[in-house]
């Protein structure tokens, strides 16, 4: 791969942003994915919709913990083919925008990915994202080489929908993603980890921040997910409260200060 | 094909083809337009596939050689029938970016009467593979001697049709009961019969078949339905559907 044009100093902070009033309930995983069915079929909220909003609040905290700019910086984006990856890949796009260097590495070949995130390609590529399929495209050493450089690792491999350990295409990506010295970041979950359980069936990676989409998942605070997630921050995917209201999870006003906040 | 590739491609005697066979497509298979041989020539009877092998000329392709890519000019389908390619497109950086490894019984190329068209895919043997091909004309050859390969390739297509369709009402952002309505307006227009207070549709549709109609599962179809009823929109029991409203049905489909 390409060397970035200069070599960063592994320098991050997480940025201190303010605490909701309300508490903030957490849903498990069916809760999630019937709130993600309601939102599409019902309410009329795209998948596509959620999934730029999900990147550009993930592209947002990553500019924030590099120090306000990215300019330079080089990220690396860990993608699987879910909308968890469809989330990266946005997140991508707009890091590449803000004039990052952004290498985003896939699990698996293209032609795995769900519809959503399928979507993403093109412009993603348009915007000068270098991408590689793991053993494909790029060997493992290569791939390590980029993570240990990064100023940040983003994870977007699996999301909250994880049944069982994670299988051997996985497995070495997510090992990979803690080892550099660079801020890690997981979407919605820190793959590896039950959503709902907190449990870890296998390898995880080991955040040091995890962006939660529209409420953060129980397995964030059980068991070894409270480990392994970091410092909480919660993201506004644009989901009406009422669908969480009519799924019996308490109301509540979560975003009175912008998009992005801090979890307790 | 170019000249070049053409030399890498040496034409040899190849196994006589198998009864194709092989796992439903899934939609996403659909939606790439990954063709495999099993679209094309299931139902054949055994003899003749075996004059289906004979017709088409049987290709080895070393590791590493291109079997296909964009800068070939002529339209050809290639069937792998044994070893591995990786199919791969290019970044605007220049670097190979994997898109799928394809083993035994698919189809990589281009024909656009297929709906193929991955102009943008290159397809490189992984390992030492076996290939046979035919163009636009050998197919249609083939179609005149086994009618059943043209029936298969419109299942085909039909196939991709519904997908297409489905995936485009999803991404263009119409919920459930924008996509409901716009259905029964179809079928009111195709089987709608004038009865007391409405329209009957008489399409003998299970919540099952309409659900898959739509695109949604059959769980919110219903959800959507009863919404629907409690504001005398529609009614629907016995495979039956009477648009109450079809003003108000009218107004969801266009909405």
């Amino acid at each position: 791969m390409s060397d970035p044009a200069t070599v960063a100093p592994n320098l991050w902070q997480l940025p201190d942003l303010p605490i909701p009033h309300d508490p903030v309930p957490s849903v498990d995983q069916a809760t999630m994915l019937a709130a993600d069915r309601i939102a599409t079929d019902r309410v009329g909220v795209s998948l596509l919709q959620m999934m730029e909003n999900a990147g550009l609040q993930l592209a947002d905290l990553t500019r924030m913990t590099l120090g306000g700019t990215v300019s330079g910086r080089l990220i690396v984006v860990l993608a699987g083919t879910g909308n968890n990856a469809g989330g990266g890949m946005v997140a991508a796009r707009r890091l590449a925008g803000w004039g990052a260097n952004v290498c985003i590495i896939f699990a698996r070949p293209l032609a795995r990915l769900r519809p959503g995130p399928c979507a993403q390609i093109d412009p993603m590529l348009a915007a000068g994202v270098r991408a590689a399929v793991a053993g494909h495209d790029r060997s493992h050493a290569e791939i390590a080489g980029e993570v240990m450089r990064a100023d940040a690792v983003i994870d977007a491999l699996i999301g909250y929908s994880l049944e069982g350990a994670p299988d051997g295409v996985y497995e070495p990506l997510i090992e990979l993603a803690s080892l550099g010295r660079g801020a890690v970041i997981s979407l919605d979950i820190p793959s590896g980890i039950d959503a709902s359980s907190g449990e870890r069936p296998g390898a995880a990676v080991n955040a040091d921040a995890t962006l939660a989409l529209a409420l953060p998942k129980t397995g964030m605070s059980l068991d070894e997910g409270r480990r392994f997630s970091g410092v909480g921050f919660l993201a506004d995917i644009g989901l009406p409260g009422s669908i969480f209201t009519e799924l019996g999870v308490p109301a509540g006003v979560w975003f009175e200060h912008g998009p992005l906040v801090r979890l307790r | 094909m170019s000249a070049m590739l053409r030399r890498f491609l040496e034409r040899q005697p190849g196994p006589a083809m198998q009864p194709p066979s092989g796992p439903a497509l899934t939609d996403a298979d659909l939606k790439a337009g990954l063709l495999r041989e099993v679209d094309l020539f299931a139902d054949l009877a055994p003899a003749e596939l075996k004059e289906v092998s004979r017709a088409l000329p049987m290709q080895t392709c070393q590791v590493g050689r291109l079997v296909t890519s964009p800068d070939d000019e002529d339209e050809r389908l290639y069937i792998i029938k044994r070893g591995r390619v990786r199919l791969y497109r290019l970044t605007p950086d220049g670097k190979q970016l994997t898109l799928d490894i394809l083993d035994k019984g698919r189809i990589v190329g281009r024909m656009a009467w297929l709906g193929q068209q991955l102009t943008d895919a290159y397809a490189e043997a992984i390992e030492d593979a076996l290939v046979c091909s035919f163009t636009p004309q050998e197919l249609r050859q083939l179609i005149d001697r086994f009618p059943s390969v043209g029936v298969n390739i419109i299942r085909y297509l039909s196939g991709r049709l519904a997908v297409s369709e489905r995936e485009r009402e999803v991404m263009a952002f119409r919920s459930v009961e924008q996509r409901l309505a716009a259905r029964l307006i179809e079928l009111a227009e195709r089987f709608g019969q004038p009865v007391e207070g409405g329209t009957a549709i008489d399409a003998r549709l299970t919540q099952q078949e309409l659900a898959d109609m739509i695109g949604t599962s059959r769980e919110t179809l219903a959800t959507t339905v009863a919404a629907l009823r409690e504001e005398r929109v529609l009614e629907m029991h016995n495979q039956r559907v009477v648009i109450l409203d079809l003003e108000r049905i009218r107004g969801l489909a266009e909405g």
